[in-house]
């Protein structure tokens, strides 16, 4: 028999049992969906992870040094004293050479108290930076690193609660009730150009709620009906709408601290720039520079500034032996002589890491949630596998007659081996098919869910095709290996029985 | 049907069994079917095989239909001693020598009449894949159903659908038609017409081999054979029907 009228005379059979093909068809495509969810999931975290650390954290000629336990190199122990930076900043290989070009720093500023016009901000922290290089700013141009005394970077979250103080300043708090009423408004009165404006900008909450300041501003000045003043009012506001960073740029915070000298100190810091929002930097962090910095610990009977990490960056002809200069600073802070040794006793240990090292870190971490989830996955296919296997036999069983009638006529046990197979394969290419599409479906649902639990922001979609058609390939074996059996069964019965068979 | 069957040796003889035995195997028990039955069929002849039920003309059948291979002797269809065929080998003389004809039809229900009769071509490659169609077509409208071969065996009266199992049987141009009881399911009228089908069929040179236990079936043949507890008892020559037809 020829492919085509194989293949014909298997989808007629899978054809005619629709509900029982469509299980079978179901069980395989549920098992090849959740496999390429999975892995388009996965490798889409591993892409987001990725791009937080070699885009905004990290570079190539870099490596971090922080205290074990920390949130990446924003570590909480304040462990490295001004000696340990001094000492690397001289860092010597055993060749002689000096590899080191600078040694960033990162530490917390003692007793820091940020507000805002009069209101303190509760969460916020304010970190000091040599290097703000290393914090990445939101991508407008007008952002710009801190440069001295007097100028701040700020996080996101405490970008957003200034915006809520601005609101509040220009029209008063307002209720959801108001929100309502506006919409309804807006719905009903406004005519068609207006009305189109607000239903765009009733989905953009912000825009909606200085529209709904204007209305309420329209309603006190006794505004019974729209007018077109209210109309007016409302273009007005859109306008006057402003991009967070805009907003905020340029504003003036209060810090209240504890300088070196133990005294209470006060500064006005003007907003430089806005730190964009990524994975592991946290939104209410401010970064300032480090003349703010009064952190000390007693050492040796003096007292010495301590930072929380520690960033080397390598003269470029280093690059490619980040590993040497990785092995000298472990010895060095493995030593006693080094302060952060010191401080952090035996229990918690010094994490040095290139950014080679941290992104294969996140490979392997990723890597072995992908293995657990493959695994679950892979049981699905199995569970699927012998639905069609099931399948496959019940359909031999039923077809034995038929099977004598074929025999009779000149069909081969090959020849009856092919059929059975090829419906076997058929049905399972079909799921897997379906699968990898419901399966890429299914991915970006599951992409939605894990940004929601696990706070993880922008996990991209990453069209991983190689393991489509992988998944495919996967799927015909399936087939075959589901179909090999129930089809050797039907080759090898006795033609004489089948035409008895009832 | 102008093609008459060419398959044969050149003697003309499509069946020749040379004291063929067949013993089975029941447990411990071995059953003999056949018993030294030697038969000769020629090209263009209309047998009927006759014996009541456990005689072993089920078994002739299937070793005639090339189903089984007999236990000792020789067994020539169509020039070809299948004693010693493999499976496959078996199967092909099947598909190409052979066309049966069972009680129960037999049709694929889930394919249209004319699928059913191209069927058996796709097994064998005795015509091309382009004249299949144009033949089955052919031959369905020789059995009276050149205007339902789109229809489905369901659709299909039990007359209309030993027709179209006849039209399969002819699909690949065999040697011998072997017809099972190919009117035990079937009123009487219908299976007059099925049988005077047969008897044009072998008016054309078509050779049928017909098992039956009904007397009023088999007198339709030229010659009647008897079985009985595996051997044959004795043959009869229908002279009325050899007389007609010649």
């Amino acid at each position: 028999m020829r492919l085509g009228e194989i293949l014909r005379l298997s989808w007629t059979n899978i054809w005619n049992h629709k509900m029982r093909s469509l299980l079978a068809i179901l069980g395989v495509l549920i098992g090849v969906g959740a496999v390429i969810a999975i892995v388009t999931m996965t490798e889409g975290l591993q892409t987001a992870i990725e791009t937080t650390f070699t885009h905004d954290i990290l570079r190539a000629d870099t490596i971090s040094i922080t205290s074990e336990g920390g949130f990446a190199f924003f570590g909480s122990t304040q462990a490295f004293s001004d000696r340990d930076v001094e000492y690397i900043k001289n860092l010597k290989l055993s060749t002689g050479e000096s590899p080191v070009k600078v040694t960033d720093v990162i530490g917390r500023v003692r007793g820091d108290v940020l507000s805002f016009e009069g209101r303190r901000f509760l969460d916020s922290t304010v970190r000091v930076i040599t290097s703000p290089d290393v914090i990445p700013l939101s991508g407008d141009q007008k952002s710009q690193p801190v440069t001295g005394k007097g100028q701040v970077l700020v996080g996101v979250g405490t970008a957003a609660s200034m915006c809520e103080r601005f609101k509040e300043k220009d029209f008063g708090s307002f209720s959801d009730k108001d929100k309502e009423d506006f919409a309804k408004l807006a719905k009903d009165k406004f005519d068609e150009i207006i009305k189109q404006d607000c239903e765009h900008v009733l989905k953009d909450p912000r825009k909606a709620e200085l529209l709904v300041c204007a209305y309420k501003k329209a309603k006190q000045t006794n505004a019974s009906e729209i007018t077109d003043a209210l109309k007016k009012e409302c273009a007005d506001s859109l306008t006057r709408f402003t991009p967070m960073a805009d907003r905020v740029r340029g504003q003036t915070l209060h810090l209240k601290y504890l300088a070196a000298d133990s005294t209470i100190k006060e500064d006005d810091l003007k907003i430089v720039g806005i730190v964009k929002d990524t994975q592991f930097i946290r939104s209410d962090v401010s970064y300032v520079s480090v003349d703010y910095h009064s952190d000390t610990e007693l050492l040796d009977g003096t007292e010495r500034r301590v930072y929380t990490g520690l960033i080397v960056s390598v003269n470029k002809e280093f690059i490619n032996r980040l590993k040497e200069v990785k092995d000298a600073l472990d010895a060095y802070f493995k030593s006693p002589q080094a302060d952060a040794r010191k401080i952090l006793g035996s229990e918690k240990k010094v994490e040095i890491n290139t950014l080679d090292e941290i992104i294969s870190q996140i490979r392997g971490e990723i890597g072995k949630f992908t293995a657990f989830m493959g695994a679950i996955a892979a049981v699905a296919l199995l569970v699927g596998m012998i639905g069609v296997m099931n399948v496959m036999l019940i359909t031999v069983k039923e077809r034995t007659r038929e099977i004598g009638v074929m025999k009779a006529t000149g069909a081969t046990n090959g020849g009856v081996l092919r059929l059975f197979l090829s419906e076997a394969i058929l049905i399972c290419s079909i799921g897997a098919l379906v699968g990898v599409f419901l399966g890429v479906g299914g991915s970006k649902l599951v992409i939605k869910a894990m940004e929601a639990v696990f706070e993880i922001k922008d996990i991209p979609f990453v069209f991983v095709w190689v393991w489509y058609i992988v998944a495919v390939i996967v799927g015909m074996l399936v087939g075959i290996v589901s179909g090999v059996y129930p089809a050797w069964s039907a080759a090898r019965v006795n033609p004489i029985e089948a035409l008895r068979y009832e | 049907m102008s093609a008459t069957t060419t398959n044969s040796n050149g003697n003309g003889m499509v069946v020749e069994a040379k004291d063929v035995t067949k013993v089975y195997q029941m447990g411990r028990v071995e059953v003999r079917a056949l018993d030294g039955v030697s038969l000769v069929i020629k090209q263009s002849e209309f047998v009927a095989i006759m014996g009541p039920s456990g005689s072993g003309k089920s078994t002739l059948l299937n070793l005639i239909g090339c189903l089984d291979r007999p236990t000792t002797g020789e067994l020539h269809i169509a020039g070809t001693d299948i004693a010693k065929l493999s499976d496959r080998k078996l199967a092909q003389i099947r598909g190409k020598q052979i066309g049966f004809v069972f009680q129960t039809f037999n049709l694929i229900p889930r394919i249209s009449a004319l699928q059913n009769v191209l069927l058996p071509m796709s097994f064998v490659n005795t015509f091309s894949p382009s004249e299949r169609v144009k033949r089955a077509q052919q031959i369905l409208d020789t059995v009276g159903l050149g205007q339902r071969m789109k229809h489905f065996p369901n659709e299909l009266s039990g007359g209309e659908r030993q027709r179209v199992a006849i039209a399969r049987a002819l699909a690949n141009n065999p040697s011998v038609i072997l017809a099972d009881e190919p009117t035990g399911n079937l009123d009487t009228k219908t299976g007059r017409s099925i049988l005077e089908l047969f008897k044009s069929l072998n008016q054309q040179g078509r050779t049928i081999v017909l098992v039956t236990h009904d007397p009023n079936v088999a007198a339709n043949a030229d010659r009647i054979v008897h079985v009985m507890d595996g051997r044959i008892q004795d043959e009869t020559f229908n002279h009325a029907v050899t007389v007609a037809r010649s």
